[in-house]
């Protein structure tokens, strides 16, 4: 078992690693970790945009929306206007109870407006192991988005993923990919556990009722942002329709 | 499919003799992986998305059957039963280079025999040969001999690796997988639980008959989003009236499934199984029963996901 450490690492980023490793650490403190790791991978990700004044679309599945995508999608709107959130809520099938086939389609989206055309993709996921959740939401987007850049965030990243995701997109789509990951593990358990990884199954350690448990659930950033979009159609239709 | 007995007074000894060897041999590659698996998958959504009718069944075709590893002499894939009329045989050759050649184990000499088995046998039937490059196709179906012309066929089916790659980069494919889903339009996402599905039956089944009935029901079952063979369900005025007390919701039943999306297009999805499952029988229970009139009274119920 060996964890590359990769240059974007930090000691702090290294810290906080750990807690995700650590199988004892307490929800809230694993919650924690994971936001502030998005505000790392955020800021590393922000620091290679050379766009002005980029279109950004950010992408996080249900279970990270609150933590780890929060983390990122933070850095970002307080770096960029134009910045839209999309979350995925994935479904697992095993057809045939054949776990090399599984797939992991998008049951329900909450996705913000954005044009058509996006500068900067940024997919945020917690780990990327398999890579099958982040080729389906890949897939999903990069053709009704078109992004000139796609960034892959994740803190750990298995050393196969990389590899794994560039093989199934065609190459003009794989060149635009850019993984930003804070550790590489090369372990794997029979289970498909990464170890150390992030400590196990991420749906339990963030506290939800596994995996049926977290697609039951709607994050507070998606009722509150889908709030705040609402108030603002709201108010601009008030403007339009107001007395001249 | 065929047996000793058979094959004997349609070959000879020594047409036995040479399935023997060819059967022992068994399947080279992992299945899974290989042109074959992703030709039958192609092959299995094209019948299967012509047979799907607006009334509900498969038009017929509810029996039909795809087989690997037949101990018979164009053995790649066998397509019979349904509302087909004989047996179709294929041979898949992921070459760039083929001839029909002339004489014992050519190609020529395979299809031959492989008629004249399946006369003896008392089935119709067509052969044809798979390969993927256009000019190879033009090539062989231009130097087919004569006496093949009458049953035989070349067809062209591109390499393309992966089943991500199948679906996004060639069209036909796209079109057959696009036909069995729970969208008119589904994106290349929707297409890969489709796709997957059907490969898994393929795989899992091994040398056993794939039943086209059997096949789609099983992945009906689960959330593949493949469109249920019942059609589209009618639904009672009582839920459609109780959803409509649901702000800012709209939602329509397409393929036999139930897609949702907020007013404003912010929130959307499909729900994971079909119209016509007991679980959707729930749903409309809850729904007429409980009377919700927002988006969260759907989420929050966990009945959107």
């Amino acid at each position: 078992m060996s964890r590359i450490f990769t240059p974007v690492a930090g000691t702090e980023d290294r810290r906080l690693l750990a807690v995700l490793a650590d199988k004892g650490a307490l929800v809230e403190e694993y919650r924690a970790a994971m936001y502030e790791l998005g505000v790392h991978l955020g800021e590393a990700v922000c620091r290679e945009i050379t766009y002005p004044d980029p279109k950004v679309l950010v992408v996080g599945t249900v279970e990270d929306a609150d933590f780890l995508a929060r983390g990122v999608l933070e850095v970002f709107l307080e770096k960029f206007n134009n910045v839209g959130f999309a979350c995925f809520w994935n479904d697992r099938v095993e057809p045939f109870g054949l776990d090399s086939f599984q797939s992991t389609p998008i049951i329900r989206r909450y996705e913000e407006p954005v044009p058509d055309h996006i500068d900067v993709l940024v997919l945020v996921k917690s780990i990327i192991s398999g890579a099958c959740v982040v080729k389906t939401n890949l897939m999903d987007v990069v053709d009704r988005k078109m992004p000139q850049e796609i960034a892959v965030l994740a803190p750990v990243m298995h050393i196969d993923a990389e590899k794994k995701l560039r093989k199934d997109f065609p190459g003009g789509i794989a060149d635009k990919f850019k993984f930003f990951a804070l550790a590489i593990d090369d372990q794997k358990l029979s289970t498909g556990e990464v170890v150390p990884g992030i400590g196990g199954e991420v749906y339990t350690r963030l506290g939800f009722d596994g995996r049926n448990g977290k697609n039951a659930i709607t994050p507070e950033i998606v009722k509150r942002r889908r709030a705040e979009i609402r108030r603002r159609y709201e108010a601009s239709s008030r403007s339009i329709s107001g007395p001249m | 499919m065929f047996d000793d007995e058979t094959i004997r007074l349609a070959c000879g000894p020594v047409g036995l003799e040479y399935l023997g060897n060819k059967h022992r041999g068994g399947v080279s590659g992992q299945k899974g992986t290989r042109y074959e698996d992703y030709y039958a998958v192609y092959r299995f959504a094209e019948f299967a998305g012509e047979s799907y009718t607006e009334a509900g069944g498969l038009n017929g075709n509810e029996s039909l059957e795809f087989l690997s590893q037949v101990k018979c002499f164009v053995d790649d894939l066998v397509i019979r039963g349904g509302r087909l009329s004989g047996e179709q045989f294929y041979q898949l050759r992921n070459v760039q280079d083929l001839s029909w050649g002339s004489g014992g184990k050519s190609l020529a000499w395979n299809f031959e025999n492989q008629k004249t088995l399946s006369m003896q046998a008392g089935y119709d039937c067509n052969c044809c040969v798979v390969v993927p490059d256009e000019e190879l196709r033009a090539t062989l179906a231009e130097g087919m001999p004569s006496k093949l012309a009458k049953f035989s066929e070349v067809q062209y089916f591109p390499w393309l690796e992966t089943l991500d790659r199948y679906i996004r980069s060639w069209p036909e494919f796209y079109e057959a997988i696009a036909s069995l889903s729970a969208y008119e339009q589904p994106t290349y996402e929707k297409c890969l639980p489709v796709a997957r599905g059907l490969l898994a039956a393929w795989v899992d089944a091994g040398a056993n008959p794939v039943r086209m009935e059997n096949v789609l029901r099983e992945l009906q079952s689960t959330s593949s989003y493949v469109r249920p063979i019942e059609g589209e369900r009618q639904l009672s005025d009582e839920f459609v009236e109780a959803l409509a007390q649901v702000e800012n919701f709209v939602w329509w039943q397409e393929r036999g499934y139930f897609h949702w999306r907020s007013a404003d297009g912010l929130d959307s999805g499909t729900l994971t199984y079909n119209c016509h499952t007991p679980r959707f029988e729930l749903f409309i229970a809850w729904v007429t029963n409980n009377g919700p009139t927002s988006l969260d009274d759907l989420t929050d119920g966990g009945w959107l996901a």
